[in-house]
């Protein structure tokens, strides 16, 4: 039967929890990268003394707020991230572990489009995956970052409330905070 | 058998972590209060929290949201603590120093990088022409100008990366009672955190009479004040002092002749005397990796120079000797260097001198930062990206005046293109 029905404490990895996504699609996600997701973790920890806990691995998690290509994306980020419950590295294992994870990270963001960075941080936030919303949270910082005033505008959604006057204001006060910004 | 249970309700959202309940942005709302979605205001809020200041500068004219959001000081002090804790546009503030007196010294400003790597430097623009930094904290360097008519200092703040100062308002001397007296000030700068606050506290030791004049400026408030107490000590030492934890500290005599650290608290304006460690005169006091810091020389070896640290403050017996330098180790070719800053692993201390230099502890080697753009003999600030002062006055680059001037000329003669065109039409 279930492996963890007798002891709540993910002490294996092969222990799983299925998570179902608001397009209904089903993930299997092994226990101890869903509980990064702090959102999931209180809540199987909150059914640990009911009937649930004792079906154990076979709940399923509904997540209506997360659609199917944002949850992929999290759990990936997830599974590449130091395990709570791995064996400890020594520091030239650690120093790989490191470098392969920067890699994938590179790699990751440059298959992103810039919009689906926002899904990603707000189901992190729904998710409560505090690395998640970190890493997401500094890689819009980082994209953003040189661009310029109307791209962020349009980027946000925001609309522009200043008259015209006073935006020319600003551009003229801080000239020197416009300059080398990156072409739209 | 192993089917699916019934689905359960979905996890409810994560609770918001409870937002400051104070107005400091004084919208009269809660500082977390907005008239967009409290959702998306937490999104930019945390995004904004991680951008260089110069991003959030040209941010300003995003929309009249963004622009209270980033002058709010709740923002202000978040995106603060953020830099601080990840070290975010650290610069090094470099003023050349030995200049020809016909020419200007020229200021710097230098990247350094959490990994303890130097970009380029760049010329900066200053706000006012040769004066001197005194000490710096947050993002902010203390500026001070020896104003010789009137035979006192001058003192401004800058925040060079988001290029904003003030000058502070002349506060006269109050002399004791009675004749001329020759005196001379000493001067601090640093945070206190009580009242979130910045302040510049000036010193005036008289020489004919034991007395002490002390005045505290204070950023937020924007004006000086005295402290009317006296202060039980024969003398001060240290040219200025260092500030740390809330409190200006200075090398002092006491009456019966020995030197102790006098530490004066900003918040509550007490002060308390702390006892070195050695019996040796201290050289000069510092701080280092968040540590008061000295310096000695044993007078049996003078080619030694000791350094402590205080290592929990407030508590004499913490003091610990780190390193001791000799100084015939070549590259030391000068008298007195200033430790700066610790490198990331601990290990080496960034000094001071004429230019820079890296003290390895346990190889006891120092070994000069070559850097082709830096100045050749220079003084440091370390900054690092904050929005203080942000309500402060503009540092004018003349030469960027000049380009603007241009282009003002240059845009009016199109447009009067463009209407000669039009008419025609």
């Amino acid at each position: 039967m279930s492996n963890t029905s007798e002891n709540p404490k993910p002490s294996s990895s092969s222990a799983k929890m299925t998570l179902k996504t608001s397009d209904n699609e089903l993930f299997e996600v092994e226990e101890a990268v869903a509980m990064k997701f702090c959102t999931v973790k209180q809540y199987f920890e909150d059914e640990k003394d009911s009937d649930v806990a004792a079906r154990g691995s076979t709940t399923v998690i509904p997540l209506p707020n997360v659609h199917s290509a944002v949850l992929a994306t999290l759990i990936s980020y997830g599974k590449k991230l130091p395990q709570s419950n791995a064996v400890a590295d020594n520091h030239e294992e650690e120093e790989t572990k490191k470098k392969e994870r920067k890699k994938y990270e590179q790699g990751l963001l440059k298959n992103l489009m810039p919009g689906e960075l926002l899904d990603l941080i707000s189901a992190a936030n729904y998710l409560d995956f505090k690395e998640g919303l970190e890493f997401f949270n500094q890689a819009l910082a980082d994209h953003i970052q040189n661009k310029s005033v109307e791209y962020v505008r349009k980027f946000f959604g925001i609309k522009n409330d200043y008259e015209p006057h006073e935006e020319e204001k600003y551009r003229e006060e801080y000239a020197w905070a416009f300059e080398g910004v990156d072409e739209d | 058998m192993d089917g699916y249970a019934p689905e359960a309700s979905p996890p409810p959202p994560p609770p918001v972590a409870s937002e400051s309940k104070d107005d400091d942005d004084d919208d009269g709302n809660d500082d977390n209060t907005s008239d967009a979605d409290d959702g998306d205001a937490d999104v930019i809020d945390r995004i904004l929290l991680r951008l260089p200041v110069n991003a959030l500068i040209r941010f300003l004219c995003v929309s009249k949201e963004w622009s209270a959001l980033i002058n709010s000081s709740n923002f202000i002090k978040k995106h603060l603590n953020h830099s601080i804790e990840t070290n975010s546009d650290r610069t090094l503030i470099l003023n050349e120093t030995f200049v020809n007196p016909r020419l200007q010294s020229r200021w710097f400003s230098v990247p350094y990088s959490d990994n303890d790597q130097f970009g380029k430097a760049v010329q900066i623009y200053q706000p006012l022409h040769n004066w001197k930094i005194l000490d710096y904290c947050h993002g902010l360097v203390c500026l001070s100008f020896y104003n010789s008519y009137e035979k006192k200092k001058d003192i401004a703040i800058w925040n060079p990366l988001i290029r904003k100062y003030r000058k502070l308002p002349s506060e006269p001397i109050d002399k004791p009672s009675g004749s001329l007296y020759s005196f001379y000030s000493s001067f601090g700068f640093g945070y206190d955190p009580s009242n979130n606050d910045y302040k510049v506290v000036r010193i005036t030791q008289f020489y004919e009479r034991v007395f002490f004049e002390v005045k505290v400026y204070s950023l937020k408030s924007q004006c000086w004040k005295k402290i009317e107490k006296q202060w039980p000590i024969k003398g001060i030492r240290s040219k200025q002092s260092v500030s740390l934890n809330g409190a200006f500290h200075w090398i002092v005599v006491q009456n019966d002749g020995s030197e102790s650290i006098l530490a004066f608290d900003l918040a509550n304006e007490k002060f308390r005397l702390y006892r070195k460690s050695r019996n040796e005169d201290l050289l000069s006091l510092e701080v280092l990796g968040g540590c008061l810091c000295f310096m000695n020389c044993d007078p049996e070896f003078p080619d030694y120079y000791d350094f402590w640290l205080m290592k929990e403050y407030g508590d004499e017996s913490s003091w610990t000797r780190i390193c001791k330098i000799e100084l015939d180790a070549e590259p030391w070719n000068f008298e007195y260097f200033k430790p700066l800053l610790f490198s990331k692993n601990g290990k080496k201390i960034l000094m001071e001198g004429i230019d820079l230099i890296w003290y390895d502890i346990t190889t006891k080697r120092g070994k000069k930062v070559k850097n082709r753009s830096f100045p050749k003999r220079f003084k440091t600030a370390t900054c690092i990206g904050s929005l203080l002062l942000l309500d402060g006055d503009n540092v004018i680059d003349l030469k960027q005046k000049k380009n603007k001037r241009k282009r003002n000329e240059f845009l009016t003669e199109g447009l009067n293109l463009l209407a000669k065109f039009a008419a025609k039409m």
